[in-house]
Order: structure tokens, then sequence, then C-alpha cells
């Protein structure tokens, strides 16, 4: 702790040596179009290739310069280049609107020269997605997806065929920290993640970041992925929308006032239920519903040029009903997120942002059963007051910094289940919640040490501390209760703080060359809350769990170091980043698990240990009319448990050996826009029994060695192609988009398993393994867009 | 419950285009065979124990290999806390027309008693020894048992059970049941997801009343019984036998009943049941039960 106080003063005295005579540019980057900030653009000086800003999560930059003449250059993907000479002799604010450019001028800008933030920014494993590049990748069923983009990246591996879970660097879905607007979404999937819950037509952007995690976030191991909604047109009204296979999307946005706020609401529901219904009417799914829908809403007002206040909220549920046909048994179940986050963007001065979030966060998984007079109710959830600021230091234009604090209330009720008849009435007690403050501090400082050596070095404190009211239950070594310890509303159970809650991150860049830089990093985290998932898919019906007294907080330590190289003026990025990661205190069912809805899911967890190391390639094709990237991931990821595998090392179900992915984009004309994307995965682990026996003539597994057995490899091609008939009037604009996932008909395994059937004393027994494909066939998808 | 509607759930989205072959698992590591234990004692009842060993994955499953896991020529003893000794001894008998060995008293008239607990020790013909212990606990009451017709229809045949009893609030109880219908064997219960277990956790102390599905018979795959799985039909004679378990026994058909219904499950994950046998697999089971072997009988009306 000594250590960084003087590390902290150094720096501070290094900036006030060089802060005397500069002047400050503000001001915030925006599409001319619609008025959205752009994140991530890049603001250089054409005098001085070394100095520039990239503007924040709101579209505001702060650059500081001595005095003296300048030609600033305004940049992002895909827009002119925007040029403003300045004589800089007092503080300046400068808003700029950039606007888009067109394809045939594409092949003149590339020779433009641009900062690089792939080669010159000290982040490590930050990767940034605008919807507008995932909109060219194939999707299932032409749902455009967020989450299925990341996938395609190196270092994330997706949780299965048509997973929105993933698996960053041998990480658990759990470690990563999926926020949109700031707010945790704590379920990404919709039908049990065949689609996420990000309507993409509410989506700006979507961020990345899986290694190098930087001070200002924290609470997860592995990634965080940052998605933020479009803030809506604040010039004019318009709305888009799209008509696909399973769902359709409506869009609508516009200004509240000109120029000064906007709105935008965006839905999407699905009709799944209606099209299957006429199939399933003679089968044993006969009378069983299911649909999901989106809500996503955002308003923004500008008050001053200093203030400016965003409301953004996320509602989405799925609903899956039963009714048997003589309306005796029904089943209802719904579950899904809701976020509310109210932020205020506040400039103190021209150096000084920051950002203010409350935010409420809601994830609801219910099951209602009633039959005759029989009612069971299942309800499993998780609730977040959340409070944060954020702020932006721009010091000086070799140091930016960045500190502010973050407390989470959290309530978690795991399992809850109540039951009525006519004998009893059973509601569940309140011990059954797990309540707990979770509080963090951080500060970090982007510093430019020399003309090539740049360091982001940052410290978070976290702090954790569940409270009463608790029932904590102690267990033998059968897993069995023994005994119970009560704890008061608001009392302490158990606080995890002290020494353990310092988090150092460091990531070092060192330039190489103008268009090569070595990276270095590391980064301590802490997570107070899991995810404990007995398959390692992530279904709603799995349980998140807060630390408590017997779970501890999961702790990792990743060092990694990459080199990165641009090539034909940054038409390439390419780069090689090589990991480590140890992971203390992960949880796993024991081997006798069996889900029985108690309330208490504490007392089935076992504790153990993790590592995982890999090396990531990648090369990106930014620009052009032929776009994309292969990335390529070796990786090794194993588990100890005391009480799993006689305690020895096994692949953790995470371990994926080789993982490729291909995309390629390609713009042919104005009218005709093609993608195509290839992975290929290494066959996921699995445990096989290795050996069978009867017990009253029915057969059983027995299981000895965990995960031994590796499934037959991944692999599956996408293509799809979008076509945009001229426009007959100004006002609207379609297009079509046709995809096939799965085009050469690969039969990946979804899953294998042992089909045993008969009885072997009365020697009818068979036994054969059966493996499962889910979209084993090309599934060709036709969606219709539209713009107005 | 969840997993299970989740798997319909997963049929339903995948209906139209999941498929399924046979999948060659050659290759698969193969543990050597090992013993594996089933025995009974009930009040009133001839106490029986079947030894058997594991199998390869990869075995054929004739009729002929059948007959080769049987465990020959083990001495087998009972003994309980009331100083009681129970020899048993291997016999061959006809089962479905399949001949199997069991192991019985060399008295066929010694039987468990309530309140016992019985140590099962075996030695095998390699001088490895087993053993395990269960008791018998107190006979579980139901006060009632009656039938409500699934709807007022009176063309519709299907009727479900009820049963009314009280459970004891000073001891943790756990329970396994049984439903025969006619003249049918005994099938084990269906609580809720294939279970045919259950505890007191949200029972103890009350009186209360509980439906009671039909027992399934694990052995027949079928799928006819599944049809509709909860209920009897007017007209049949049910006999019910509610066994009450320890923890341990409750803990092997828990584990047991849940590895049974999660095959072909994706999202269940691979669990071992928990045996209560040391030196083997397997199970010693307990049963305490109310008047065996007639229990609770009803004839449902037509």
């Amino acid at each position: 702790m000594k250590k960084y106080f003087i590390f902290c003063l150094l720096i501070m005295s290094l900036i006030k040596a060089t802060h005397a005579q500069n002047f400050t540019i503000n001001g915030y980057i925006k599409d001319s179009a619609n008025g959205e900030t752009f994140i991530g653009s890049s603001i250089r000086v054409a005098e001085n290739a070394s100095i520039g800003a990239t503007s924040n999560a709101y579209g505001f930059y702060s650059l500081s310069l001595p005095k003296g003449n300048y030609t600033l250059l305004y940049s992002y993907l895909g827009f002119e280049t925007v040029e403003r000479k300045i004589e800089l002799n007092q503080n300046l604010s400068i808003n700029i609107d950039l606007k888009k450019r067109n394809i045939l001028e594409k092949a003149i800008v590339i020779t433009d020269k641009r900062k690089d933030e792939s080669v010159k920014s000290t982040q490590m494993g930050q990767i940034e997605l605008s919807t507008e590049q995932i909109k060219n990748i194939p999707a299932i069923f032409g749902e455009v997806d967020v989450m299925k983009a990341l996938q395609l990246l190196p270092g994330v591996q997706s949780a299965g065929e048509g997973q929105s879970g993933f698996y960053v660097r041998g990480g658990g879905p759990d470690q990563n920290l999926v926020l949109l607007d700031d707010a945790t979404v704590y379920n990404t999937g919709h039908l049990f993640g065949f689609f996420s819950v990000f309507n993409s037509d509410a989506i700006k952007n979507t961020t990345l970041i899986k290694g190098g995690m930087p001070a200002n976030y924290g609470g997860r191991l592995s990634s965080v992925v940052d998605v933020t909604m479009k803030e809506g047109n604040n010039k004019t009204f318009h709305g888009s929308g799209g008509i696909g296979l399973i769902a359709s999307r409506l869009t609508l946005e516009g200004p509240l006032k000109k120029n000064k706020g906007s709105f935008v609401v965006s839905g999407r529901r699905t009709y799944i239920d209606a099209i299957i219904k006429p199939f399933i009417s003679n089968s044993q799914l006969k009378g069983s519903g299911y649909y999901f829908y989106d809500l996503n809403l955002k308003a923004n007002y500008k008050f001053s040029n200093k203030d400016r206040v965003y409301l953004s909220g996320y509602f989405g549920r799925d609903v899956f009903s039963f009714k048997n046909s003589s309306g005796t048994l029904n089943i209802n179940m719904p579950w899904g997120n809701s976020t509310t986050t109210v932020r205020w963007n506040h400039l103190f001065n021209d150096k000084l942002f920051c950002n203010t979030s409350v935010i409420y966060n809601d994830y609801q998984f219910k099951i209602g059963l009633s039959q005759n007079n029989f009612n069971l109710g299942l309800l499993s959830s998780i609730r977040d007051w959340n409070a944060k600021s954020d702020f932006e230091y721009y010091l000086n234009n070799k140091n930016q910094m960045k500190f502010g604090f973050n407390y989470i209330y959290h309530t978690f009720n795991p399992n809850a289940v109540s039951i009525q008849t006519s004998s009893i009435d059973i509601t569940p007690a309140d011990e059954n919640k797990r309540h707990a403050h979770e509080a963090a501090l951080y500060w970090l400082d982007d510093w430019s040490v020399t003309s090539r050596l740049k360091i982001n070095a940052g410290l978070r404190y976290s702090f954790y501390q569940q409270v009463g009211q608790y029932n904590y239950i102690l267990t033998d070594k059968d897993f069995h209760p023994t005994d119970t310890i009560h704890f008061n509303k608001g009392q302490n159970v158990k606080t995890y703080a002290g020494v353990g809650g310092l988090e150092p991150r460091i990531t070092l860049r060192y330039e190489l060359t103008e268009s090569s830089s070595i990276k270095a990093a590391y980064s301590h985290n802490n997570q107070y809350i899991h995810l404990v998932s007995s398959n390692g898919t992530t279904l709603p019906t799995d349980i998140w769990v807060p630390s408590t007294i017997s779970v501890k907080p999961q702790i990792s330590d990743q060092y990694a170091i990459g080199y990165f190289r641009n090539f034909k003026h940054n038409m390439y990025e390419t780069s090689v980043e090589l990991y480590y990661k140890n992971m203390q205190n992960q949880i796993e069912y024991h081997e006798f698990y069996v889900p029985t809805g108690d309330g208490n899911v504490e007392k089935d967890f076992i504790f153990g240990k993790g590592e995982s190391h890999g090396a990531e390639f990648f090369i990106n094709k930014k620009e052009g009319k032929l776009t994309g990237w292969i990335g390529y991931t070796l990786s090794f990821t194993n588990r100890k448990f005391d009480l799993l595998n006689n305690g020895n090392w096994f692949p953790s179900k995470f371990d994926r050996r080789h993982d490729i992915s291909f995309v390629a984009s390609y713009e042919l004309n104005d009218k005709w826009k093609f993608g195509a994307i290839w992975v290929y995965g290494s066959g996921n682990t699995a445990t096989v029994p290795d050996a069978l026996y009867q017990i009253n003539g029915t057969l059983y597994e027995h299981f000895t060695s965990v995960n031994a057995y590796r499934l037959p490899s991944y692999h599956r091609g996408d293509i799809s192609a979008t076509y945009t008939p001229n426009k007959r009037n100004k006002k609207f604009e379609s297009s079509w988009t046709f995809a096939i996932y799965n085009v050469y008909s690969r039969f990946n395994p979804y899953f294998v398993y042992l089909d045993i059937n008969g009885s072997v004393t009365a020697g009818t027994s068979s036994v054969t393994a059966k493996e499962v494909s889910i979209f084993p066939y090309p599934l060709p998808s036709i969606t219709w867009n539209f713009k107005f | 419950m969840k997993r299970n509607i989740f798997f319909l759930l997963i049929s339903i989205a995948t209906a139209f285009a999941a498929c399924e072959k046979n999948y060659d698992l050659t290759g698969v590591s193969s543990l050597p065979p090992q013993p594996v234990v089933e025995g009974y004692i009930e009040n009133g009842v001839t106490p029986y124990v079947i030894l058997t060993n594991t199998f390869s994955l990869f075995g054929n499953l004739s009729l002929a290999t059948v007959s080769n896991i049987f465990i020959h020529d083990a001495v087998v003893t009972i003994t309980s806390n009331k100083g009681e000794t129970i020899s048993l001894q291997e016999k061959n008998i006809t089962f479905n027309g399949n001949k199997i060995y069991v192991y019985l008293p060399t008295n066929l008239s010694d039987t468990g008693k309530l309140n016992t607990t019985y140590f099962l020790n075996i030695t095998l013909k390699d001088g490895s020894k087993i053993s395990a212990q269960t008791s018998i606990l107190t006979s579980p009451k139901i006060d009632s048992l009656w039938g409500v017709p699934r709807n007022s229809t009176p063309t519709d045949s299907l009727v479900r059970l009820y049963l009314k009893r009280h459970d004891n609030a000073s001891t943790k109880d756990f329970y396994r049941y049984f439903t025969k219908t006619n003249n049918q064997q005994f099938l084990p219960g269906n609580v809720q997801g294939l279970l045919s277990v259950f505890d007191d956790e949200y029972t103890n102390g009350l009186t209360y009343e509980w439906p009671i599905n039909r027992g399934i018979d694990r052995n027949d795959t079928s799928k006819k019984q599944f049809k509709h799985p909860f209920y009897f039909v007017k007209g049949d004679t049910v006999t019910i036998k509610l066994c009450a378990i320890d923890q341990q026994v409750y803990d092997f058909w828990l584990t047991a009943d849940n590895a049974y219904g999660n095959v072909g499950n994706p999202f269940a994950a691979p669990s071992n049941v928990k045996s209560n046998v040391t030196g083997a697999l397997g199970v010693w089971c307990g049963y305490a039960t109310y008047n065996p072997p007639n229990y609770y009988k009803i004839i449902i009306p037509k």
C-alpha cells in the first residue's frame, strides 16, 4: 500500500512540473446526421504525432497543449476526418460533427495517416465493435447479435451451439461483467442463450476488455462487456425496424428538443409460438407456448454545456407456458432482466469530467405450477441498487486520470419455494435471501512517461460485507445440515476487506516503431458474486449466489504480454498475446449433487482452484471493400478440487485447445454486401461413465474421471448477403438480408449421452451412445429491414 | 422439476432442427469390475441381498452376459444392534422367466424388525470385505386415502389419489413410496421429476394432504406410462407402500433417481449415485412400513 502512495505522489509531482503554461481544448464528437456521440473517436495533433486524445464513453474529449498554432484532426472509423486549425492562447471548447464516408471515398482515406489505437494505447485485450460492424456478420435466424459477434474474437469462446454465454481466457460465464448503460445484466440470453438480450437496433457500441482490466472496472475475474445504448437522433424524427423469421423489431427515435435532447424506444418480440403451434398440435408438446420480448428506452437532455442527464432502461422477458388439454395442469414460467440507469454528466472544468449514475437492476426467474388444488411456486432473483461516480481528469497531454467509487446493495434470492395445498401453505422465509454491501474505490493514471513508454497504472480497493437476515447452515462431510446460526437483520455475517481488497492493475506499452509496440499487463481481481452451473452452459435456471460466510470471493491474477504491429498504413492490425491466469476459490457442485430446489444452495458447493494459459493471434483488416479478421487461440485450462477426480488436476469445461474464427465482409457496391464466417473449436470436454451397474434391473452409470473425454471438434460456416435496393424516395430506405447458418451441414455434437433402455435382470437392456446435434442442416433465414 | 421443464422447452426449440444419431464411444477407459450390493430388509419381510459386478460400457448385454454379472460364493451375514444374527446363502431363483442369484436367509422365516439397526457383512471369495449399516425405523402411518376425479366429465376415468397423514415434529423424516395397481408389481413413486423419495422439509410437524403420483416402472421404456403419469383409473385397486428410511438410504435413492432422470438431458451434469456401502457400490436398504405385505389399500370407486 505504501508503495502506491509513493507512486501517486511521484506522478503528482511530475504532473505539477509540466502543468504550468498549457491550455485546454475540450468538447464532444458527434455524428452529424443524428447527433449520436462517438465513443473512442480520436483527436490528433498534426504537428506532433505523439500527442492525441480519445473521446470517452459520452463522446467527450479533453486535450492540453502549450500555447501555439495547431492543426487538430478528428476521426472515427467510417467517417470523414475533420481538420481544424487553431490558435491556442486560451482554453477552447470545440464540438465536432463527423460526416459518414461513402465507399468510393474510402480508397482515398486509407492513405490518411491515422492514430492507431491498437498499437498506441495502453489497453491490452480491448476490442470495440460498433453495431454497424456487427450487422455485417451472418446471424442465426437473421437476428443480429452482439454477444455472438464477441465470440468470434480470439480468447473468447462460445459456451456451446448458439449460446450467448461465453468463456474468456478459461474463465466461466459468470466471470464476465456484462453492462448495459452501466447496469449489470445477469442473464444475457433469451431462449437459453440462443439469442442475446441485446436488441441490436438499440445498441450503439460494444466494448470487450478481456485482459488488463483497468481499475475503473471490477467485481469480475475475466472480462468486461460494456454495451452502450443509442442515444437517439437529436435532429429529426426517425424510425427503423425489421421483420425476420422468428422476431420483429421497431425502433423510434427523435429529438426531445433539437440539438438539446433526444429519445430512443426500441422493441422486439418473437413469434415462435405462433409458428410452431400447428406443428405441435398432435404431440406431447401440445398446449405449450413460448415467446420473448425486449424493450429498450433511452432519453437524454443537455441542460447546459456542462450538464447532461441520461435516463435509460431495459425490460425483457422470456415466457414459457404449458396447459394440458383438460386444463388441470398449468405451468407458467417467466424470466428476464430489468434495468434502469439515471446518469448525470457534469463538466466541473475544462479538464475534469464526471459521470454519476444511479442504477437499479433486477433479474427474476419464476415458475408457477398449478394442478387441481396444488400450487407450486419457485422464484430465484437478484436485485441490485447501485450508485457510482466516475471522474476523468485530463491533467495534461501526458496524464489522464480516472478515479471514482461504486457502491452496490445486493439482494439475492437463490431459490425460494412456495407451496399451497388444502392443508399446507408455505411461503419462503426472509432468511432465504442473502444481503450484501459491495463497494469499491479506484484510481488510475494513463501516463506517457516518454514518447515510447506509456503506463496505465491503477489501484482498486474493494470491500464486501454479507449482512443479515441470514441463517448460516453448517454441514457435515456428507453435505447434510448439522446446525444453524441465525443472524439478525443488518447484522454483519462476514466481511471481506483489508489487504485482500487491494486490486492492483498495471499495463505498460513500449513503442518499438511508429507501427509496432509491445505491451505487458498484470491484474489482480476479486469477484464477490458467482454463477454456479452444473454443466457450463448458461441457463436461466442457473443460480447466482453472492459470497457468504461459507463462499469465499473468487480471486485471480492475470499476466499478459503482447506484440502489436500494424501494416499498410494501419489498414491491417495484427497482434500476438500470451497470458497466464490463476484463479482461487472456484466453485463446483459435489459429485452427488441433486438439484432439489432447496434454498440452502451453498451446502452442495465444493471449492478448488484453476489455471489457464494460452496464446492469441489476431489479424484484422479494418478498411477497404473487404474487411474482417482471423483469430486463433491456443489455450489450456485446468482445475483442481480435493473432492473431484481424486483430487487430481482435470481439464475444465472451459478448456478448448484450439479456437479459430474467420470473419469477412465485402461491400461489392451500394446495393450488395456479403458476409461470411467460419469457426473451429476443439471438442468440449465431457465426463463419460467408465462402468455400468444394475440395481433392481435398472442400469446406472459410474463416473471416476472428470472431463477426461473430448467430444469431436466443432466447426461451422455461415454466409449472408444484404441487398439494398435503390431508394425510391428519400424518406424511406429498406434492405433484405439473406443468411444461411451452418452452410455445409456440419453435424456438430451438442451433447453425447448413453441411451439406456430395458431391464438388466429381464435381459431386455440395451445401451447405445447417442450424439445430439442442434441445427445440423443449413438453416436459411430472410430479414427485411427498413428505415425512415 | 426446473430441468425437466427446460428439457421440454429445448425440445420445442429444436423440434425441427435437432438431430440424433448413434455415436461411437470406443476408446473410453473402462473400470475393472467392482462389486455392487443391492440388499433390502423390512419389518415382517424376508431380507435379501443381490451381489453383482459392474460391467464395461461396451459389453454385450445379452441374457448370457447378464448371468455372468452375479457374484457367487460370498459369505453374507446380517447382524443387528439387538444381538440377532441372520446368515444368508446363495439361491438361484427365476425372476421374469430368467435365472438370477439371490442371497436369502437360511431360515426364511427370519424377517426385519421395527426400530432396529442392521449391519451387513460380506466376505467375497477373494477375501475382500464389504460392510454396510441401515435401520428399520418406526412405521409411517397414513390417516386416510381418497381419489379425486381429474375433471367432472363422467366419461373421464382418470383419478388423482390423495393421502392425509401427520408428520412427527421432533424428527427429520425421510420416505420412499411405491404404488401397486391391481395385481401388478410395486413400482417406485414419482414425487416430482421421477424421484421416489421425499423428506419433511415442508411438512415437518404438520397434518397434511398430498397427492400421490402413480409409480413409474424404470425398466419399461415404452413411454406409455408417461402419457398420464400422475393418475390412476376408476375401479383400480391401489396399494400404497410408504416406507420410512434413514438419511443414507434417502441419499442413495435420491441420487439414483436423479441419475435415472438425467439420461439424455443435456442440462444435467453427470453425477454419481451415493452408496451407503463400504467396499462396494450399491445400497443396503432398510424399510419401515405399516402392515406388510398388505400395506394401505384403496379401491377407487367407478
